[in-house]
């Protein structure tokens, strides 16, 4: 899974692809896609844990619906229901979730770029617990250069950690929300396509975060008595590796549905 | 006396009729002999009249001492005898002891009546039979002796300790067919409590009814008035009122300042509470040993520290003060430790069961002369783990016996009494295992459910059967939620109260609630029929749990405290110990304050 930017959204659901065994089916009208999905609702504890399919597949659904209005432009809106993610047999709480972006990759000025913005909400128990998170990030290349920026914000449970801190307790006790945290960051980033050699691109970049965590409610998590600081500063610099073939370095969240998509020069889906 | 109407015509009819038949005989048998003589005329009745009954005044069902009599009379206002008379029951229900009687040479008719059930006004109408020639008799039913009290109003109310309920207590006194009794004397007794009544007496009013003031004792929590009707054996009705108090802190707090605190034991003049979580990089892997001064007052004295746990989530010592035990959680190390307290101020390891993930709880429960370990494993299966405790034999911690709790999250916490393990499973509810009860023939290497109880809401986490020691009732067990939460900042969940009484029929009776906060561990102090509940973010809660517990009892609160203040309690533990009360708040650690 690839962004414009090196740093990964902290909501996770948007930085990784969880291990779900899924049957879709979808169709599409004109401008208009639907897609329906069955999966299992536990999420993998550890790398490398498969889903449970004998018992659960099938107990988590989901419904997209796509419209794709102009070249290039692609509105998307879900709704699933995932059946006790956090509890692998499958009694611990479900999870009501929705999203929408809207998604814009055209030349400006004969130059690629692209844009994303997606919104998701999560409710459970009822309601007692909500997370939402909002992401937008665009990208913009005027030859080998290229310029892009992200925004993020979004809310996140602060769970019992194990003795590991970097570990939550899985599956967990009772009650295990610490507190809630709001984080936000702003990123922007500058690369410069250098070389192509043999079918590979090199990208060197520099890439400069700014962020801030709060909290939101009460609650024992102090993200500053666990982090240290309630801001962050991130400046990183490397460089990109990518094969041409596959697109070049546009890269964007992918979709991980069946009906076929219009696709754009210059994107690479993951 | 009344005279009724008289109807002549038809007595003049029938004499005329009569008078044709004979006149066509004596033509048929003219042959055989003289005509007969005529009959002699039939009386002439012009009137019926109350003789006497009338007005009497008798006790409903009883019968009247005087019989209801009316008179039969001619034009003339002579008797007439011979005639029949009929008799109804109009208004009132009674019972006669004949519906018809005939007149005698006085020209008199007489019944008994029995009066019927309802107070009041009854009658009874006499009629010449055949006619519509009537007289009426109007009685008075009075109620009959006390049989029955009601309450009318003023039961569960709530006030300050001192202080007279606004409203009075009132009662109705009825006989045994549901009439009012007046002028009934009602004695008020105070039972418990030490308040007092306006009046020792009081009569009852033409409703039925008597009232009087109470005003509360001293005593936070449940107060008892009597009512009684004297001088009779009618079973007197009681009144409940909770008296609201203060809990006050008597020392403590602010001395478990790195880590996190969670539950507490008390024994022997020594205290042992556990750690929870991680605090600013410290893991909750402390048991904090207090000593309790001559005044109650904790000082911390030591501490157990567990390598490879992050939370010691349940600590309890034996009955005989000689061990300690408690769970642990979140590390490889976790699992039950086993204690031996000879030194109660150092205790020294005797064993330990590592359990993957855990152990959340474990309770002491004292079956056929052994000691045993209800642990919990939260969540996970199998979900109680029942452990022999020998802390002196060559095998500490023997396991007994693995229970699963389908379909799960596990269980939280199990209570052992009476040879019954009361097992709080989440969402499955709670669950009496016959552990050598021997009421399904279960035991600790076989536990066999007797029943089960899903509580509104679910989250079965904690339980505490009551037995009261003033009436001997095993009836109430209580039953806590534990709702969704953020620790240390906001907590839900109710307790319920499940009637156990029929130990295979449990059922759900009353709840318990406070707004905006959620109920986590109890103590109870039986003979004062109080419940303490650790209340998360509304610290500790007292709640008065005598007499009968039926609907919403949020009015029976007795006293409310968060020791740490509004922004720092979230108070996990609580129990009761020689007169003081103690509490761990995981905020704001280890307090001894006073009973309400």
């Amino acid at each position: 899974m690839s962004r414009a930017a090196l740093r990964f959204p902290v909501s996770h659901h948007w930085s990784q692809v969880l291990e779900r065994a899924v049957a879709t089916v979808g169709a599409k009208v004109g401008p208009v896609a639907v897609e329906g999905s069955l999966f299992n609702g536990d999420e993998p504890e550890e790398p490398g844990q498969w889903p449970r399919i004998g018992n659960r597949f099938g107990d988590s659904r989901a419904l997209r619906v796509m419209v794709f209005p102009a070249t290039g432009v692609e509105l998307q809106g879900s709704h699933a229901v995932v059946a006790s993610p956090e509890q692998r047999e499958g009694a611990g709480p479900d999870q009501f979730k929705w999203s929408a972006s809207a998604r814009w990759a055209r030349p400006i000025a004969g130059r690629p770029a692209d844009a994303l913005m997606e919104w998701a909400r999560t409710s459970e128990l009822d309601g007692a617990f909500v997370f939402s998170t909002f992401l937008a990030e665009g990208q913009y290349r005027i030859g080998r250069h290229r310029m892009y920026s992200q925004f993020e914000r979004t809310e996140r449970p602060e769970e019992e950690r194990q003795l590991d801190l970097f570990r939550t307790v899985r599956p967990h006790h009772d009650d295990n929300l610490l507190g809630v945290t709001r984080w936000t960051i702003h990123t922007v980033g500058y690369g410069a396509d250098i070389s192509q050699w043999a079918g590979v691109r090199l990208e060197p970049f520099a890439e400069l975060s700014l962020g801030r965590v709060s909290r939101i409610g009460a609650g024992l998590f102090d993200p500053e008595a666990f982090y240290g600081r309630r801001s962050l500063t991130s400046l990183s610099v490397g460089a990109r590796l990518a094969w041409a073939s596959a697109g070049g370095m546009e890269h964007r969240m992918g979709r991980y549905g069946v009906v076929a998509m219009p696709r754009h020069s210059g994107t690479h889906d993951h | 006396m009344r005279r009724a109407r008289t109807f002549d015509w038809w007595h003049t009819g029938m004499a005329s009729i009569i008078v044709l038949v004979v006149s066509g005989c004596g033509s048929n048998e003219s042959t055989t002999g003289p005509p007969p003589p005529p009959p002699p005329s039939p009386p002439s009745v012009n009137g019926l009249v109350v003789a006497a009954g009338d007005g009497q005044v008798g006790t409903v069902a009883a019968g009247l001492t005087e019989p209801l009599t009316v008179r039969v009379e001619d034009t003339s206002g002579q008797p007439v005898s011979g005639v029949s008379v009929s008799w109804s029951v109009v208004a009132g229900g009674g019972t006669l002891s004949s519906v018809a009687s005939s007149s005698d040479a006085s020209g008199l008719a007489a019944v008994s009546y029995t009066m019927g059930t309802t107070a009041g006004t009854q009658r009874v109408r006499a009629t010449i039979a055949g006619t519509s020639t009537t007289a009426t008799f109007t009685v008075t039913a009075r109620a009959g002796p006390p049989a029955t009290l009601a309450v009318l109003a003023g039961n569960d109310q709530a006030g300050p300790t001192g202080a007279a309920l606004p409203v009075a207590y009132r009662i109705r006194v009825d006989d045994q067919y549901g009439n009012v009794v007046e002028g009934a004397t009602v004695a008020w007794t105070v039972v418990k409590g030490g308040g007092s009544v306006a009046a020792a007496s009081s009569v009852t009013d033409a409703a039925g009814a008597a009232s009087v003031i109470h005003t509360l004792g001293p005593q936070g929590g449940g107060q008892l008035v009597d009512a009684a009707v004297q001088g009779t054996a009618v079973s007197p009705v009681r009144f409940h009122a909770t008296a609201r108090s203060a809990f006050a802190i008597t020392s403590g707090g602010s001395n478990v300042a790195e880590r996190f605190g969670s539950d507490l034991w008390i024994h022997g003049g020594y205290g042992y509470s556990g750690t929870w979580g991680n605090r600013n990089g410290t893991p909750g892997n402390a048991v904090k040993i207090w000593q309790l001064d001559p005044s109650g007052a904790p000082s911390l004295i030591d501490s157990v520290v567990t390598a490879g746990i992050s939370t010691v989530s349940d600590v309890e010592v034996s009955a005989d003060g000689s061990v300690l035990m408690f769970s642990t959680e979140g590390g490889p190390n976790a699992g039950l430790y086993i204690y031996r307290l000879t030194d109660p101020r150092s205790p020294t390891l005797v064993d330990r069961a590592l359990v993957s993930t855990g152990l959340h709880t474990a309770t002491f429960g004292y079956i056929g002369g052994n000691t045993y370990a209800f642990a919990a494993k939260n969540p996970g299966s199998p979900a109680l783990l029942i452990y022999q405790i020998d802390a002196t034999g060559p095998n500490p911690i023997t396991l007994v016996s693995t229970t699963p709790i389908p379909p799960a999250y596990g269980i939280h916490d199990t209570f052992v009494r009476d040879g019954i393990a009361v097992v709080s499973a989440w969402d499955t509810g709670v669950i009496l295992y016959d552990v050598g009860n021997g009421l399904r023939g279960g035991t600790t290497s076989t536990p066999l459910e007797i029943s089960r109880i899903a509580t509104a809401n679910g989250n079965s986490h904690n339980g505490w059967w009551f037995h009261n020691p003033n009436t001997g009732e095993r009836r109430y067990l209580f039953v806590g939620e534990e709702g969704p939460g953020v620790v240390g900042g906001a907590a839900s969940g109710d307790i319920h109260v499940v009637d156990v009484s029929a130990l295979s029929a449990p059922r759900e009776v009353a709840t318990f609630s406070v707004a905006g906060a959620g109920t986590h561990n109890f103590w109870m102090d039986e003979q004062a029929e109080v419940l303490y509940a650790a209340y998360y973010n509304a610290g500790i809660v007292a709640i008065d749990v005598s007499g009968d517990l039926s609907g919403d009892l949020t009015i029976r609160e007795i006293a409310r405290i968060q020791p740490g203040g509004t922004a720092n309690t979230f108070t996990w533990g609580v129990q009761l110990y020689q007169g003081s009360v103690y509490a761990v708040d995981m905020l704001s650690g280890f307090w001894q304050l006073s009973r309400p």
